[in-house]
């Protein structure tokens, strides 16, 4: 472990663990197992840097992981070179549909570009800054005119006019290099608008840059494309392209004729990428078994997207197929699940006097009582018990004379109020000790000899 | 897909559909109960019905819903898939919140109808029907007879049936009435799929062979009965008894004296209630709706003196809808509330957490004071707490010996210890219930338009549940309905409605088939706080106790027969006529050797115990505890029966068709005539014993079912040798 810990990273763990999300940095502190699944993913960042494309779905349960490998990926793939974009799918931001819900996705990719250097987003603008200052700069330092710059960047750009729309993606580049030379800055924000897909009709387009079109709902996935060849044209490895919480589609859109449309987007994507007809393009999608295997809404309900999802037949059990487009998060072992606690409670500790706080055997019997509640085996997910490990360490902290076994003894028998139970007897009206007799009622016992107005045990 | 890798051996929580288990993880259950263990792997490994008895509160409904939701959640729609049948508009709604919750993970839709559901949700589910669907029997009449062109699209694809609460319906009118419903929607199910199963709810029944029979009419060992054992609750219970002073000798005030007594050991009951209950939340049962209010304001009135906030709620069935909820509610609450309550709350109304349950007067029946019970310690390691309260009439002024035995304290007692026992009463359902064969001619007759006779039988007699109405008497109950103008011939010999018929079935209370009274709407100030019989209905600037609050009535409003009433001081208890169940001869038996016994069981409380051991001694004196006959002077004597309330009516009838005047005395059977002629009388009779018929006609009343009045006596006399009497054996009149 690499010590010693940032006090940010420390903190930015800890309240985001305590609040059942992902943290944004410091990952490697805590991640433990899922070696395989991380060199699958692996292996498609190199495909793509060879110039190819590659699509993945990441599939768990609620809680199992999977934000938390996209986030390991993306890392990653930053340290590689690469340009990260990353959605969460929301029912007002989808793969395909009217009304600009399509084109919101796009720009909520587009607004989230980072790169190595701007790792918390918004980095398309200077994606372009960047290649625009630098393609004027060749040319105007060997004695080139403005109108040579521009030559230059439309001779550049025409790989990408073979794309849909890469007339038009060239076309703003120059209006954004001619707001740059000019100092127009409107004109430079006006274009990077656009890349973003913010602008919702063609006048206003028309009327800012002198494009003929703008980024819609139908042209989500071309733009897609013309963005990872112009990354990786200027340099970049590639785009890794993200999306979150595909389940949203198949259990939130109550509308199966939009269910399909979305599906019909998702197999383009994945026929694309899996034919090799793209460049620089990873694809990342991360849904929940439902989402996946559900006949009637998921997206194995969609006949093409079933067949070529479908699992190995030959994989299961002890053997893994990762070659496949599906990467199926397994539940985290036992002891993946300790060493994980195990790590939680050396960040939370700053990796001093850590059983002094709570001992190892405490973790042991915290996992013990988590296992215990039924379909655990199945549904218990890694969030979870995070969630309440972090809330057992600091009630330990602030309570210095709490006791980790009572409070460990107390989440098994949460469901029972014992405390109520406890407190009554102290009210109890029938104040007199309880008679202890047991059996049929008849014996002969003068009733003075329990208080007259107690209550007599039986067992039927 | 892969079935959970580390498990070896499939549990019945594997078995359950993915979503279903997943709502149970996230509700945290640590394990199934093994009743609902033992019932999902009945339900999923074969194609039996079930019956699943345990306790209130013992995880039935999930026992039933588990494996019921798992294997509708693959195919929901295109039909209902489960028809939930409860006995209460509450219970539904309570199960209505409970399925919804199990229902969080998978794609099945919960419906319920009853009287207060609003019209567009029952449209939806007309419309597009699925998932399950929770009604009440007379909702589901409705449904027949209303939406019969729906039905088929509603009920095609049902795949099981679940009733609630079955001991509830194994005797009675409803009993009879649902047993009709279900065998006639049954029609509606497309054939060629996997049969519709049953599965039936209920506690403890005295008979098993009886339940069974009604969930599989004609094949009872298909039903797999799974028993909850929870042996291990302990119960505490004590019995106080309460005796009445004296009424002082003044004869000319000796209503009024003896008015005041009953007022003062009333109040010392209520003083003791407030004392046991104030500090927690309990449930006091009470056997007429007269009691629950009076009692309720007494108790409340305690606390007032003691300057405490007032505890005490009521929950009767002639209390509004919002009272009612009101009580229900703030019970949830897990405030420390007592709510006073008639058989209403006897059922699995979800109520929270009652701690102690008390019974005022004495129960009748063990399975209903066993049902009372089981509404506290609900919880596991609680125990089960109830306490009776029980007045020993004991009338020493009184020359004759029966009334000095205080008959209320050994029947609890009997109860009491009976229970302790385990044994229950047998259910049982009449057979010639005529107004309940009417209910359903005519409600099949406005379902299918018109019907032949021959058809009407199979359908009613031969499938449904009249088995013992052959054709020669279903034909004369039709020709005797023809004459009221129920039912009339076509000439094709077609059976359409009357205009009686017609007008029977328009009206309001048709769907139920017991009887409601007319009554009177009780409204303070714009509030509708319930409903009161017409035959009691207090009169203008009378005083009444109801909904625990004091009124007065400012105005009777006969045309729209409404009741106004305004708050008032003075207390005045309501009067409700209503009436007790039929107790068991096994009950009366107990009180017998109760009484000749020499113990004095440990629950009993020093005045209770003091009055038992004063019995004895007046039985000792008199010989009662035997049977046979006592003198009471020269022209009366008491025939000692110790048997149950159908064998007393039989002998009641026996007596009076021989022209001896005899009364019912619950233990005995006063006759005005001396123990001599009567024991040759007897003697001679056992000889040539008259016929059941001949004896139901010296049974008065006939008439106490909803449609009873149609018919002429002779075939209520069928109908009263049948159900109300019992076979005579000559051995029932050794004296």
């Amino acid at each position: 472990m690499p010590n010693p810990i940032r006090e940010k990273e420390r903190a930015a763990i800890l309240s985001s663990l305590g609040a059942g999300v992902v943290p944004a940095i410091g990952l490697q502190y805590i991640q433990v197992g899922r070696k395989a699944e991380v060199n699958a993913l692996l292996s498609d960042l190199q495909r793509v840097e060879a110039g190819g494309a590659s699509v993945r779905f990441v599939v768990g349960r609620f809680g199992s992981g999977k934000s938390f490998f996209l986030n390991l990926i993306q890392t990653v793939a930053l340290e590689r070179k690469f340009v990260v974009a990353r959605a969460d799918i929301t029912t007002n931001r989808r793969l395909s549909g009217t009304g600009g819900v399509a084109r919101s996705l796009y720009s909520e990719l587009a607004k989230n570009f980072t790169t190595r250097s701007k790792p918390e987003g918004g980095a398309l603008g200077s994606i372009v800054e960047r290649w625009v200052a630098d393609v004027a700069h060749e040319i105007i330092s060997a004695g080139g005119t403005h109108a040579d710059v521009q030559k230059r960047i439309v001779g550049l750009l025409r790989p990408l006019q073979d794309l849909v729309s890469g007339y038009d993606f060239a076309a703003v580049l120059n209006a954004y290099y001619r707001g740059f030379s000019e100092h127009k800055q409107e004109l430079q924000i006006a274009a990077v608008r656009w890349l973003r897909g913010e602008y919702s009709t063609k006048t206003e387009a028309r009327s800012d840059l002198g494009v003929r079109s703008i980024i819609d709902d139908d042209s989500f996935y071309d733009y897609l494309k013309l963005m990872a060849a112009f990354v990786k044209m200027i340099g970049y490895k590639g785009l890794l392209v993200c999306l979150d919480e595909l389940v949203v589609l198949s259990h939130r859109l109550n509308n199966k004729a939009a269910r399909d449309r979305n599906y019909e987007a998702i197999l383009r994507i994945l026929n694309d990428c899996l034919q090799g007809s793209v460049d620089g393009l990873a694809v990342v999608f991360a849904a929940t078994d439902d989402c996946l295997t559900d006949k009637r809404r998921g997206l194995f309900s969609y006949e093409a997207l079933a067949t070529r999802l479908a699992s190995n037949r030959f994989a299961g059990g002890d053997h893994v197929d990762l070659s496949g487009p599906v990467v199926q998060l397994a539940n985290l072992t036992p002891e993946d699940c300790f060493v994980l606690l195990r790590n939680i409670r050396c960040v939370f500790c700053r990796g001093q006097n850590e059983d002094a706080l709570l001992p190892e055997s405490a973790i042991v019997a915290y996992l013990e009582s988590c296992q215990r509640r039924m379909g655990a085996a199945y549904f218990q997910t890694p969030r979870e018990t995070i969630k309440d490990f972090v809330g057992l360490l600091n009630v330990i902290e602030q309570n210095p004379t709490a006791n980790w076994q009572q409070l460990i003894a107390n989440i098994k028998t949460n469901a029972a109020t014992d405390v109520e139970s406890v407190i009554k007897d102290d009210d109890n009206p029938e104040k007199a000790p309880r008679t202890t007799e047991r059996g049929r009622g008849t014996q002969t016992k003068p009733p003075g000899a329990v208080g007259n107005n107690d209550l007599v045990s039986f067992q039927l | 897909m892969d079935e959970s890798p580390n498990r070896t051996e499939p549990d019945a929580f594997t078995l359950l559909d993915q979503g279903v288990q997943r709502q149970l993880y996230g509700m945290g259950w640590r394990e199934l109960r093994p009743i609902q263990a033992e019932a999902i792997r009945a339900y999923c490994q074969s194609d039996r019905d079930l019956l699943i008895m345990a306790e209130t509160a013992g995880g039935k409904t999930e026992a039933a819903f588990l494996p019921v939701l798992s294997a509708i959640a693959s195919e929901p729609e295109g039909s209902i898939r489960a028809v939930y049948v409860g006995p209460l508009k509450a219970l539904i709604n309570d199960q209505f919140g409970r399925l919804e919750e199990l229902c969080s993970h998978i794609d099945v839709k919960v419906h319920r109808w009853h009287g207060d559901v609003s019209a567009s949700q029952k449209a939806a589910l007309v419309k597009k029907p699925s998932g399950v669907l929770l009604i009440t029997p007379e909702s589901l009449e409705s449904l027949l007879i209303n939406r019969t062109a729906s039905l088929s699209s509603l009920l095609g694809g049902l795949r099981v049936i679940v009733i609630d609460e079955v001991h509830a319906f194994l005797e009675g009118e409803r009993g009879l009435h649902l047993a009709s419903l279900l065998s006639r929607i049954r029609r509606y199910i497309v054939p060629g799929q996997a049969r519709t199963r049953t599965i039936g709810l209920s506690a403890t029944v005295g008979d098993m062979g009886i339940a069974q029979q009604y969930l599989c009419p004609g094949e009872p060992e298909r039903v797999t009965v799974i028993t909850g054992g929870d042996g291990s609750k302990d119960i505490q219970f004590r019995i106080h008894g309460y005796v009445k002073e004296a009424a002082n000798g003044d004869s000319a005030r000796g209503q009024n004296a003896k008015e005041n007594a009953d007022l003062r050991v009333m109040q010392r009951i209520a003083c003791d209630l407030a004392e046991h209950c104030r500090t927690h939340s309990n449930l006091i049962f009470a056997n007429a709706k007269g009691d629950i209010e009076i009692y309720a304001d007494m108790a409340n009135e305690q606390c007032r003196l003691g300057a405490l906030p007032e505890t005490f709620l009521v929950h009767h069935g002639s209390l509004a809808r919002e009272v009612r909820e009101d009580a229900e509610s703030t019970m949830k609450s897990g405030r420390k509330m007592t709510t006073v309550c008639s058989s209403t709350l006897e059922m699995g109304i979800d109520i929270g957490s009652v701690r102690m349950v008390c019974q005022i007067g004495a129960p009748w029946s063990v399975s209903s004071f066993k049902q009372r019970l089981g509404r506290s310690g609900r919880k596991d390691g609680e125990p089960r707490r109830l306490r009776g309260y029980v007045i020993c009439e004991q009338d020493a002024t009184e020359k004759d010996p029966l009334a000095q035995l205080p008959i209320d304290l050994l029947q609890t007692i009997a109860i009491c210890e009976l229970m302790l026992t385990g044994w229950v009463e047998p259910p049982s359902l009449s057979k010639l219930d005529l107004s309940t064969i009417t209910h359903q001619v005519i409600s099949t007759i406005a379902e299918l338009g018109a019907v032949g006779a021959e058809s009407l039988h199979a359908l009613l007699c031969c499938d449904g549940p009249f088995r013992a109405f052959d054709p020669i008497l279903f034909l004369r109950v039709l020709r005797e309905l023809g004459n009221a103008d129920i039912v009339e011939q076509c000439e094709n010999g077609d059976l359409i409605l009357g205009l009686v018929g017609e007008h029977l079935r328009s009206k309001r209370d048709f769907y139920a088939a017991f009887a409601s009274r007319v009554e009177y709407t009780l409204i303070a100030g714009d509030r509708k706080i319930g409903s009161i019989p017409i035959d009691t209905v207090p009169k203008l600037g009378e005083h009444l106790v109801f909904a625990a609050r004091r009124w007065q009535v400012a105005e009777v409003d006969s045309a729209k027969l409404i009741v106004h009433v305004v708050p008032a001081k003075k207390r005045q208890r309501p009067k409700f006529t209503g009436g007790v169940g039929e107790i068991h001869s096994r009950v009366r038996e107990q009180m017998m050797s109760t009484l000749a016994s020499v113990t004095v069981p440990t629950f009993l409380d020093a005045t209770a115990a003091d009055a038992l051991r004063r019995a004895r001694l007046i039985s000792k004196e008199h010989d009662l505890a035997r049977r046979g006959l006592v003198d009471v002077g020269d022209s009366r004597c008491f025939w000692l029966t110790w048997t149950g309330t159908k064998r007393q009516r039989t002998l009641v009838a026996l007596l009076t068709s021989m022209g001896i005047e005899a009364t019912d005395r619950r233990i005995a059977i006063e006759c005005r005539t001396n123990s001599g002629i009567l024991a040759q009388r007897l003697h001679a009779v056992r000889e040539r014993l008259p016929g059941m018929l001949t004896l139901a006609e010296s049974v008065v009343p006939k008439q106490f079912r909803k449609y009873d009045y149609l018919f002429s006596d002779a075939l209520l006399n069928e109908s009263l040798a049948t159900d109300r009497l019992e076979l005579l054996e000559p051995e029932m009149l050794l004296v």
